[in-house]
């Protein structure tokens, strides 16, 4: 019975441990290839087949969005995401946090190359495309160009002559949103992609013109020839190249796993570098500054006088980071969770205690090790570390070491007591925690102390020349020190490290920096709102046009059905039946592809087209909805009045029909705004896809993406007022007695 | 004026008007009656071609209105029509609705309109009204509006179907008299109505719809008083009528007795009365039992709802026997006993050709 319990209990164990997803700290890629393990790839790109063959046992999630991915690793809810490890690598550098790349890649590399588009006007595109391709790595562009974009991320685009008298156009279809591929600065399109098409269409002498598609959406483009060649980091694969054609290969590209990071997961700043250009505390009179200044150049250093202004500074988010010793921050994160540290050192050290190389030295040395691993053993090492760090002077107690019993001899130790807390003077006496640690020792082996304070420079020496025993004088361990005197086992390592917040601790104005920030970076940054400003231009423009042209057509096409001609009725309900069952996607690129794919007729009037179309559906639903609600006594009323059908319609029905519409005709156009948000598959870019392109830049997956959402609001209530102005105007019964009685004399003036 | 040649309206599964003849005059005020579903709607719709006829011919004027080339919107202006659900335009004020057709489609001013309008509403006696909506008014004063509506147009002929029978009993009154003031402007008028009496005061002719066409046209006092059809005198009595065939000696009797009790429920019959005509038809069935000698009786109960008085009258074979004159016995006894009076005919060459009518006594 108790055994039945212990084996349900294990189940249950283990059942919860499959279930629950990313706990363990991966870090070789093996462990990945185990059932429940959920790895991200992005929609269609060749990881996702890589991963399938190399982690077979693994489960594939795919996404649309890159940055979504990266989110879903950093918050567990994916194990991890195969992606072009450069990429992933910048993204981190650009402030995608709680994650990390794995040392080990999956072994298949990805050949990136050029897409080649049959149906291109360009003769012998092929030949060309491949020909440029030989000619710029000979002369080494193709390398300079990788190593600048790519290697140094350096986005400097250099100046590339335009034809003047172009034979041909060139139309490269890129994504935009593939850092340092293809993207944009400000709402400038860059990266190396764009170089080579620039560079490519000098050398074609050809007038350049860029489409940028949805990733998905680029090798149908291609393949209707919409676009001559794709430029934009395209992977080749075999399953694409049986259906498309691509050049010769530019690069090869590895592709890396990124995991959670659960070591740093939770702090607001993962890694050193995200902190250039961010506010950092360092203590007055430290020598950090100088370590920051050279570890991240463009940070605004702020100077405290104690350290306890700095952490306050810290918390209320005055500063992003502060600068101490490892000691310090591990005593401040005890002290008050909401702190964290970087776990990168600034500048990494051992102190540990000098000896010379005497016999004498070799056996005090082995005394001290022995004395050191015993008190690093029981935490007594650790809390001498913790006293002597902190603020408070009251408890930094040294035994009296004058009155040391001295058994087996008294020991002379070199200092320089300059180097608090390590060392320092305090009331006329030498104190701090190589003393105290000192003291211990000789109290335990028995014998006295006398601390020889000097400068520096000498304590070396006056350990080799035997004038004094031993030294303790913070002495980092070098290896060009090691030849000329002997070390003790450290007992001290430490370095120079960076405090910050943790991320569940940011307090309001922390969260509203982080907010100022992300919108600073959204909005204000390289301009991107003129990127936003055109998104929401090209919103505009197609919503407004295909509620027009919808309605117009719609209310056309209600008035040949009126009066159930059978040919209309038929035509109608098919064409409806058509446009409706269609996801708005579909039927969008099935007009762009098939119906006008042979066509000059662009994204934006083929998306007018497509809205026309479904909000056509909506009106002509709406009002047979409406007309169908008023009374049909109406009619009869009207038509034995003697108006004649169309009349009676105009006069009698449709103004009574109206208030039965316009409620959710507002809201058909709400629906149509939103709607309106998938164009990116036909190269129109929208609110969305502008809200897309910006987040490629800021590597925030969520920030963008609620900028947009608000826009869309913001947009969605402008109309809604609009279109309930309209329906107010058509509100008959809100009429004044002046209005009914327009231009009538009444005998009665009441 | 109007001139109705063999009429026919079939829809998919009936056919409510098959052959309707009728030739209105000038000034004519018709009241149309009719049992329900007998086609009175169908034909004032097919008057002014809200229904377009499957046959036959509707002459206006002596213009043929049913002919493909005929303006019929020009035709509807000067035919009015009013609905037993008013219709009134629901998004526009009372005095828009008198005032929009008239501009519309006559082309007059907003003002001529309104000081048309205005004085119409003074005539039905709503001009405090004018700015309403419809949906503020009771029924019967929409009803009014509805007619002022329609006399807005000046319209020659109006056609009633059935004014007042949407209204609640209190505002029955006040439509009937804004209609009886209009008949006596002498107006031509048709009027689709239940209201014998209304229909008694106001018109000068009467159509008895049944059977698919008008069954009996005549005045009030021809249709009312001395209906020559059968058909025509049971609806205008209100008569209530059940019949009983009797063709075998094995008659069931109870059930007969049965059959009478339901029928009377039905109608409301004081249990009195119903025992007499119970009584009655089982005495009579009895001595004509006896004295025939091939069983075939056709019994008919009839009451009448506005006189409340009942009568039971049956038709049977054989040669001329008048059962009231043979000799004194129980049964005649009795009958005399709960009847008000009996008579007895006999016409010649009918399938049965005797007939004794029993007038069932109501008091004593
Ligand atoms: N549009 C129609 N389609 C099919 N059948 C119809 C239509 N209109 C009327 N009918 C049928 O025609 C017959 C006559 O209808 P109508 O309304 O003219 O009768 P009515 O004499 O006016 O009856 P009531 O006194 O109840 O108003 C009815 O059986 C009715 O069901
Ligand atoms: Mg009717």
């Amino acid at each position: 019975m108790k055994r039945r319990g212990i084996l349900l209990l294990t189940a249950a164990v283990m059942i919860c441990t499959a279930l629950c997803p990313a706990r363990a700290d991966y870090t070789h890629k093996d462990q990945l290839n185990v059932p429940g393990v959920r790895v991200g790839v992005s929609m269609g790109s060749i990881s996702e087949t890589t991963v399938a063959q190399e982690l077979p046992q693994a489960e594939i999630v795919r996404y649309n969005n890159v940055f979504l991915g990266y989110a879903d690793v950093g918050s567990g809810r994916i194990d991890a995401f195969a992606c072009d490890h450069r990429q992933m690598e910048m993204a981190i550098a650009g402030g995608v946090t709680g994650v990390r790349l794995l040392e080990e890649s999956l072994d298949r590399q990805v050949e990136i190359a050029v897409g080649l588009s049959q149906r291109s006007a360009i003769p012998e595109l092929e030949d060309r495309v491949n020909l440029f391709i030989a000619q710029v790595r000979a002369d080494g562009t193709l390398n300079d160009m990788f190593d600048r974009w790519v290697l140094k991320s350096n986005d400097a685009m250099p100046d590339i002559p335009v034809p003047e008298d172009p034979e041909f156009s060139l139309v490269v279809g890129t994504a935009g949103c593939v850092p340092p591929y293809s993207y944009y600065t400000g709402s400038q399109l860059t990266g190396y992609d764009i170089e080579l098409a620039r560079r490519f269409a000098a050398w074609l002498n050809a007038r350049l013109e860029f489409a940028v598609y949805d990733f998905n959406a680029i090798i149908p483009a291609a393949q209707a020839g919409k676009v001559d060649v794709i430029m934009s980091n395209l992977q080749v694969s075999g399953e694409r190249r049986e259906s498309f054609k691509f050049s010769d290969t530019l690069y090869v590209e590895t592709q890396g796993l990124m995991v959670r990071d659960t070591s740093m997961s939770g702090l607001v700043y993962g890694s050193v570098s995200q902190l250039d250009g961010r506010r950092i505390g360092v203590q007055t009179g430290s020598s950090f500054d100088s370590l920051i200044t050279s570890a991240l150049p463009h940070s605004n250093l702020k100077y405290f006088n104690n350290k306890a202004d700095m952490v306050n500074a810290l918390i209320s988010g005055k500063i992003d980071a502060y600068a101490a010793d490892e000691p310090v921050i591990r005593n401040q994160m005890l002290q008050d969770g909401r702190i964290g540290c970087i776990p990168e050192y600034l500048e990494r050290f051992d102190f540990a205690y000098v000896f010379p190389v005497t016999e004498e030295g070799q056996r005090l040395c082995g005394q001290m090790n022995e004395f050191l691993s015993s008190i690093r053993g029981d935490g007594t090492l650790e809390a001498l570390e913790q006293k002597w760090v902190s603020e408070d002077e009251t408890v930094k107690t040294l035994p009296v070491i004058s009155s040391l019993p001295a058994p087996n001899g008294t020991l002379r130790m070199a200092t320089e007591a300059m180097y608090e807390p390590f060392e320092y003077v305090r009331d006329g006496q030498a104190v701090g925690f190589d003393i105290d640690v000192a003291a211990l020792f000789c109290r335990a082996s028995g014998y006295g102390l006398e601390v020889v304070d000097m400068s520096f420079d000498s304590v070396l020496s006056a350990v080799q020349t035997g004038k004094c025993s031993f030294a303790g004088a913070g002495i980092a361990v070098t290896e060009e020190r090691k030849e000329s005197v002997l070390f003790s086992s450290p007992n001290y390592t430490g370095g120079v490290m960076l405090a910050v917040l943790k991320k569940d601790a940011v307090s309001d104005t922390g969260f509203w920096q982080s907010i100022l920030s992300s919108f600073e970076k959204t909005f204000i940054r390289e301009a991107r709102w003129n990127l936003f400003i055109r998104g929401v231009v090209n919103t505009l423009l197609i919503t407004f046009l295909s509620m027009a042209l919808g309605t117009a057509l719609g209310f056309g096409v209600f008035m040949l059905c009126r009066k159930g001609n059978a040919a209309a009725v038929g035509i109608t309900r098919f064409a409806m039946w058509l446009v409706q069952g269609m996801p708005t996607v579909v039927l969008l690129m099935v007009l762009y592809y098939v119906v006008f794919g042979n066509t000059s007729i662009g994204g934006l009037e083929v998306a007018v087209i497509g809205f026309s179309l479904t909000f056509a559906s909506a009106v002509f639903a709406l009002l047979k909805m409406g007309v169908g609600a008023v009374d049909s006594g109406q009619t009869a009323a009207a038509r034995a009045l003697g108006y004649p059908d169309r009349r009676a319609f105009f006069r009698i029905i449709l103004p009574q029909a109206l208030p039965h519409i316009l409620p959710a005709y507002r809201g058909e156009t709400v629906s149509l705004i939103k709607a309106t948000s998938v164009v990116g598959y036909i190269a129109v870019q929208d609110l969305t896809k502008m809200g897309d392109i910006v987040r490629s830049r800021t590597y925030e997956a969520f920030f963008p993406l609620i900028a947009v959402t608000v826009l869309y609001f913001i947009l969605e209530g402008i109309l809604a007022f609009l279109v309930s102005r309209i329906s107010l105007s058509f509100a008959p019964k809100r009429r004044t007695r002046g209005q009914i009685l327009k231009g009538v004399k009444t005998d009665d003036q009441n | 004026m109007i001139k109705i040649e063999h009429l026919k309206k079939a829809y998919p599964n009936v056919t409510p008007l098959k052959d309707v003849n009728a030739e209105i005059r000038d000034g004519d005020v018709i009241s149309v009656i009719g049992p329900s579903g007998t086609g009175k709607s169908t034909l004032l719709r097919c008057i002014n071609l809200l229904e377009k006829p499957t046959a036959g011919r509707i002459l206006f004027g002596g213009e043929d209105i049913t002919a493909p080339k005929c303006d019929i919107n020009r035709i509807r202006q000067r035919m009015g029509m009013v609905f037993q659900s008013f219709n009134l335009f629901g998004h526009l004020t009372v005095i828009e609705n008198l005032m929009l057709a008239p501009m519309d489609l006559l082309g007059k001013s907003r003002q001529d309109a309104y000081d048309k309008g205005i004085q119409l509403l003074r005539t039905v006696g709503l001009a405090e009204k004018a700015l309403n909506y419809p949906d503020e008014l009771s029924g019967g004063q929409k009803q009014r509006i509805a007619i002022a509506r329609t006399l807005a147009m000046d319209p020659e002929v109006i056609l009633l179907d059935e004014p007042t029978s949407a209204l609640d009993p209190t505002m029955v009154g006040e439509v009937q008299s804004v209609i009886r003031d209009l008949a006596r402007t002498g107006r031509t008028m048709l009027i689709v109505t239940h209201e014998m009496a209304f229909a008694r005061a106001i018109c000068s002719r009467v159509f008895y719809m049944d059977e698919g066409s008008i069954y009996e046209d005549g005045t009030p006092e021809e249709i009312f008083d001395a209906p020559k059809k059968e058909k025509t005198r049971r609806f205008v009595r209100r008569l209530k009528v059940l019949e009983l065939k009797i063709d075998s000696r094995d008659f069931d009797f109870l059930g007969m007795a049965r059959d009478i009790a339901l029928y009377c429920l039905k109608n409301q019959i004081s249990l009195r009365v119903t025992n007499r005509i119970q009584l009655a038809a089982e005495e009579m069935t009895q001595i004509l039992r006896q004295r025939l000698s091939n069983v075939r009786i056709n019994a008919v109960v009839a009451y009448s709802e506005s006189d409340e008085k009942a009568e039971l009258t049956l038709d049977y074979s054989g040669p001329a026997m008048d059962v009231t004159g043979a000799e004194e016995n129980l049964s005649l006894r009795v009958l005399s006993g709960i009847s008000s009076g009996m008579t007895y005919t006999y016409n010649e060459g009918e399938e049965l050709p005797n007939q004794v009518r029993v007038d069932i006594r109501q008091n004593g």
